[in-house]
């Protein structure tokens, strides 16, 4: 294991500012924008006239592939507008939208074209996916999230006449095309885990296997989040998500955490037991609370994960695990005196995670690692303390001799919740309703925090593919 | 609990139309290992289709069917789709089966497998080392699905996502009678409203099914539907479709399509208001109708030979839309080529030919899917007319028809944006052939010097789009002989060919061949006969001349002007190697030595019964990094037994072993004929060479051997 590799990447992306959602400030009349058709007597609305097309290839892509999207056929220098919608399984509407310059062959190409106003700016092929926000005037504090993986999110592209906003104005359409992004590829099998007491789900890719596998840990938002499982298999991996508080079928209070270490061991063996994995092949992925327990997992006896991603998360946790201690509250209630609040009074629990505010009992013996980890941490982080955690894990390896073993993967402009590529980020997003109304601020900037999310996607697979394959 | 790495299989969209290609590659084999590559389709009628191809991996364990060749199976070669275009039912299913996907809301389902070996039957009982489904989709999601019975028409809309205005096609098919949805589907996929109409139930014509007032309204239902451009619309056709589409734009008076395009049909028709069989042709059938080996039924004769008599013939000479015909020159069951040739002439007469494009392609037959749909040389059919069930033979061969339907859907495609997405400014009105010709044709060949090893390539731009040219390469060899190739190709909607990737549909190759124009080269006509082009002044370069012609021309090419020319270098020898004349111990040769100080491995090359001094084939090795000693062993023609005498070689060997820039151990033999005969005697009885010649070298001297049978 001498030629394991030490990163500490430092991503520079596209400037601030571009990540600040743009309002077109430009309107440009009708009349004048479209003043150059009239040399070639090309009008919009006649029989004789072009027929604008748009074309996508892959129409039907798995969430993380890129694609390519192109506008034919339309007069040469002309202001258009392209116009993603999309409805999320709560019946929210999403949308973002751009603005371009068509060329003198009257194309429009986003693999090749800049963006001059909307959702984002400048040449950007992605733009549109991760630019993605909920409709003006519609529910506040959303978080885009696929809860059914079996089905595709159906993004409907529209192009428009002009530089416009299309909340604002009824615009004509001149063309439309429909895209799929899928979680699942085809042939991966969705499995319910209720066995032994574990409550999950096993993705598993097609064919015989036996695949490396990765057990997937999300946050105290609790619930049974699959997307990011989904696809790992869709990618070669089987994949177990874990639930672990807020769920109906695990014991005790929802708003809790009832399980204890032998619950993430079992699953853990579960996994590994599994005739269609590799038994010495399994890695851990945990993301913010589940980063304290993949580190947690990974230091027990008999569990011997092959790798460890953890994204912006703690190494230790202010109250004890409840199966385990039985005494102290298993929930995020105890860490109250360390909640801090920004004008708007949205709640971060960034102080929280400062090493110096966890109970020293529930810190991880992190020198106790002994396989390589990754550690990828979003520098405008609002909820966790990462910068600081990622600190004490290098400092905790470099002291013990196993500097070799660790990764670090910084992100300026990104905030707390880097999943998938493509996803838009939630700067806010509703925590709770009860007692009282509360917004959590999770950090990041637009453009930045896409970036930040397609580099670590890829680095998180290649990170895989040396350490499971 | 298992040790061993995992195989993996990706396959890359898996989710994608079926004219889509994608990337199938396995990893994580061990080095060198044979495996088969397998595609499995459960069909909508139950029987299991397959098609799979051998594969070795390579030294880092990988096999990517984009890249490496198959060595066996439904489909030899380098083949990226192999594994759909040569699907075939299942051995032991039911005999005239063919593929066609009724349901085209869901996808067709494929599964890839890759097994362990090269096996060749009962996939479906052995356990595969990894597998992957994949999605074949007709329809793009967004596209609408219209099911029509409206003023009688029957049939299906399928309008592409958007408000458009649209593009319209009247979309039918053949004899085979019944709704098929798969097409049209797959061309609103691609931005045009397309009506799959049904003319006449499976097996239920009867003459007055085919009233000309039916189709007219159906064309304009499309023709009207607020989502269509009213004069965008074109017809598309197959087989008996495309003998509807021909009548339709030369007779009929209250419909104008566009364009059409016709796939493997005829005009063989006698003009009226209703198509009618001409009662000669019933009767001719009985007689005219063949059975192959196979008791497959050839339909063909019966329309030959074509009649001369104008009444029997749908007048193409009243045509006033662009008609592209494409046919297969393996037509089994309508003489579709034949047709063209005919039509072509009534066209001219009429002086509409500036109308018509064709496209005829090599070794295919009459069924021309769209991409990548297996190949069906011969299914069950019901004849419309008798009810009779027969097999059909439809001809083509599985490889070039494949070849052809992908290329024929790119051109199609090509010319259905040209005709039907372009506006209608006068410029457009010029016959396109003739439009655009101020602005000259640009030929590029990329490299311009390269080895003869490498590969180049060729693309022609700022061509009229869908205009017929011939790609020509002409040498002039050092014997004073003029060598030369030449592919027919039609240059696609951006004026573009590119010979990579285009198909030449005549020529001295055909198919989609990158180095047609070098490999496939002879001497001019009138040359002498039984000439060789070998080259014997490896210090400069064959110069080739790859020059572009208007129009598809077979010979005088050097009497013509042609559009566009560029001068390639083809060279033995790269830049730095050492070329050194060996007369030393009586051993008479040229050494080539690689640039650079070396020690390089060296090799002794002999040539055959010929005789002489070849220096090509070592100013190429030593480009590739081997001192290579080229060595005469006799005059040309004259050889005595004394000439081959043991010593000779062992002191020739012996130079190259004590050069000072040859690794002594790594020195190997390489022959072709006579020479590989003297290889394989030295190595296996002189002492002094069996000693230095490294083991491996065998396989070098193996490889010749095999050259040298052939």
């Amino acid at each position: 294991m001498i030629t394991m590799f030490r990163v500490h990447a430092v991503v520079t992306t596209i400037q601030q500012n571009a990540a600040i959602r743009m309002v077109p400030c430009i309107r440009i009349p009708r009349n004048v924008a479209c003043c150059h058709r009239a040399v070639g007597g090309i009008r919009w609305r006649s029989s004789y006239r072009l027929a604008p097309i748009l074309t996508a290839s892959p129409v039907r892509a798995l969430i993380d592939e890129k694609i390519s999207i192109k506008g034919s056929f339309l007069p040469p220098h002309c202001a258009v507008t392209l116009c993603a919608r999309m409805h999320c399984e709560d019946g929210d509407l999403w949308e973002s939208f751009a603005h371009f310059n068509t060329k003198a062959d009257g194309t429009v190409h986003l693999t090749r074209d800049d963006s001059v106003g909307g959702s984002y700016l400048g040449c950007d092929p992605m733009g549109l996916f991760w630019g993605l926000q909920p409709a003006p005037g519609k529910r506040e504090g959303l978080r885009l999230r696929k809860k059914s993986v079996e089905t595709p999110y159906v993004v409907r592209m529209s192009l428009l006449e002009g530089h416009v906003s299309p909340s604002e104005d009824q615009s004509t359409e001149l063309a439309a095309l429909t895209t799929e992004r899928w979680y699942m590829a085809p042939g991966v099998k969705r499995i319910e885990i209720r066995q032994n007491g574990v409550v999950g789900t096993l993705f598993l890719p097609p064919g015989p296997g036996p695949f490396p596998a990765m057990l997937d840990l999300w946050g105290m938002g609790g619930g049974l989040v699959e997307y990011r499982s989904a696809l790992f298999a869709s990618r070669g991996y089987a994949s177990l998500c874990l639930a672990y508080i807020g769920h109906q079928d695990l014991p005790g209070p929802q708003h809790q955490v009832n399980v204890g270490d032998s619950y993430f061991k079992t699953a853990f063996q579960l996994l590994q037991d599994h005739h269609q994995v590799c038994a010495n092949r399994v890695g851990i992925i945990g993301l913010s609370f589940g980063v304290y327990l993949t580190l947690r997992l990974a230091t027990l006896t008999c569990v011997q994960p092959s790798c460890l991603i953890c994204i912006n998360g703690p190494v230790g946790n202010s109250f004890k695990l409840q199966a385990d201690s039985g005494s102290r509250i298993g929930n995020l209630a105890g860490s109250q005196p360390y909640w801090t609040y920004d004008d708007q009074g949205n709640v971060s629990f960034k102080i929280v995670s400062l090493p110096e505010n966890m109970n020293p009992e529930c810190k991880v013996k992190v020198e106790d690692v002994a396989c390589p980890l990754m550690y990828i941490e979003g520098m405008d982080d609002l909820n966790s303390s990462s910068k600081e955690n990622a600190d004490l894990i290098e400092e905790t390896l470099n002291t013990v001799g196993k500097s070799h073993l660790f990764t670090r993967l910084s992100y300026p402009g990104a905030g707390h919740l880097i999943e998938p590529p493509y996803a838009p980020n939630a700067r806010v997003s509703l925590w709770r309703v009860k007692p009282n109304k509360l917004f959590v601020q999770w950090g990041g900037h637009h453009a930045p925090h896409a970036a930040a999310q397609e580099d670590s996607w890829k680095k998180i697979l290649d990170f895989m593919e040396s350490h499971l394959r | 609990m298992s040790q061993t790495i995992p195989t993996s299989l990706s396959v890359v969209p898996t989710r994608a139309l079926v004219d889509e290609a994608f990337k199938v590659v396995v990893q994580n084999l061990p080095p060198a290992s044979p495996v088969t590559l397998h595609a499995l389709l459960y069909s909508e009628d139950k029987d299991y289709w397959e098609a799979y191809g051998h594969y070795v991996s390579d030294h880092r364990g990988t096999v990517s069917v984009a890249e490496d060749m198959s060595l066996g199976g439904t489909y030899t070669g380098k083949e990226a789709m192999g594994l759909l275009w040569s699907m075939r039912p299942e051995p032991g299913s039911r005999t005239g089966l063919r593929l066609r996907k009724r349901e085209v809301t869901s996808p067709m389902l494929v599964h890839i497998n890759v097994y362990s070996g090269h096996i060749t039957e009962g996939f479906r009982k052995q356990s595969p080392l990894a597998s992957v489904l994949t999605e074949r989709w007709f329809m793009a999601p967004g596209v609408q699905r219209i099911e029509i019975k409206e003023k009688g028409v029957r049939g299906t809309f399928f309008i592409p996502p958007g408000p458009g205005p649209f593009p319209g096609l009247l979309d039918m098919w053949g004899g085979g009678g019944g709704l098929l949805e798969y097409r049209s589907a797959l061309l609103a996929s691609r931005g045009y409203a397309s009506l799959a109409l049904e003319y006449f139930s499976p097996g239920e014509l009867r003459s007055e099914d085919l009233q000309i007032q039916y189709f007219e309204t159906a064309f304009n239902i499309i023709k009207d539907h607020p989502q269509v451009i009213p004069d965008s619309v074109g017809i598309f056709g197959l087989s008996l479709g495309t003998v509807l589409a021909i009548y339709l734009a030369a007779v009929s008076t209250k419909i104008t399509p566009r364009c059409c395009v016709c796939i493997s049909g005829h005009h063989l028709y006698p003009a009226g208001t209703a198509l009618k069989e001409n009662p000669k042709t019933e009767k001719k059938r009985l007689v005219a109708v063949r059975y192959d080996e196979n008791n497959y039924q050839i339909s063909r004769d019966v329309r030959l030979p074509i009649p001369t008599d104008l009444s029997e013939k749908v007048d193409v000479r009243k045509i006033k839309c662009h008609m592209l015909l494409v046919n297969g020159d393996d037509d089994q069951n309508v003489p579709a080529v034949e047709a063209a040739e005919d039509i072509a002439q009534m066209m001219r007469s009429g002086g509409n030919l500036h109308l018509l494009t064709t496209l005829t392609y090599p070794n295919t037959g009459h069924l021309i899917e769209p991409p990548y749909s297996p190949h069906f040389r011969a299914t069950n059919f019901i004849i419309p007319t008798t009810k009779e069930k027969v097999i059909n033979l439809w001809g083509g061969q599985t490889k070039p028809h494949a070849d052809a339907q992908e290329d024929s859907w790119r051109k199609i495609f090509a010319y259905l944006h040209h005709h039907l997405y372009s506006s209608t400014t006068p410029k457009a009105k010029i016959p396109y052939h003739k439009a655009n010709m101020s602005i000259p044709p640009i030929l590029s060949v990329v490299p311009t010097r390269a080895l003869v090893d490498e590969t180049f390539k060729v693309v022609v731009q700022n061509l009229p789009p869908a205009s017929p040219v011939t790609l020509h390469a002409l040498l002039y060899s050092e014997d004073k002989d003029y060598w030369e190739a030449y592919g027919h190709y039609v240059s696609d909607h951006r004026g573009t060919v590119s010979v990579a990737e285009d198909m030449s549909l005549g020529g001295t190759y055909t198919g989609k061949e990158a180095m047609g124009l070098l490999w496939s080269m002879r001497p001019e006509p009138g040359s002498r006969t039984g000439l060789r082009l070998r080259k014997r002044e490896v210090t400069s370069p064959m110069l080739v001349h790859i020059s572009v012609y208007s129009g598809h021309i077979t010979e005088g090419f050097r009497k013509q002007s042609p559009l566009a020319s560029v001068l390639t270098e083809r060279w033995y020898m790269a830049p730095g190697v050492q070329r050194i004349e060996i007369k030393e111990k009586g051993v008479r040769g040229t050494f080539f030595i690689p640039p650079g100080p070396g020690p390089f491995p060296g090799l002794l090359d002999m040539w055959g019964g010929g005789g002489g001094l070849l220096e090509y084939r070592s100013a190429l090795l030593a480009s590739h990094g081997y001192a290579s000693l080229a060595l005469e062993y006799f005059s040309p023609g004259e050889l005595e037994s004394s000439d081959l005498q043991m010593q000779y070689f062992e002191t020739a060997f012996n130079i190259i072993k004590d050069h000072p820039q040859v690794i002594p151990d790594k020195v190997g033999i390489l022959g072709l004929s006579l020479g590989t005969i003297l290889a394989f005697y030295l190595a296996a009885e002189s002492t002094n060479i069996k000693a230095s010649i490294r083991y491996n070298m065998w396989a070098l001297v193996h490889l010749n051997l095999l050259t040298c049978h052939r």
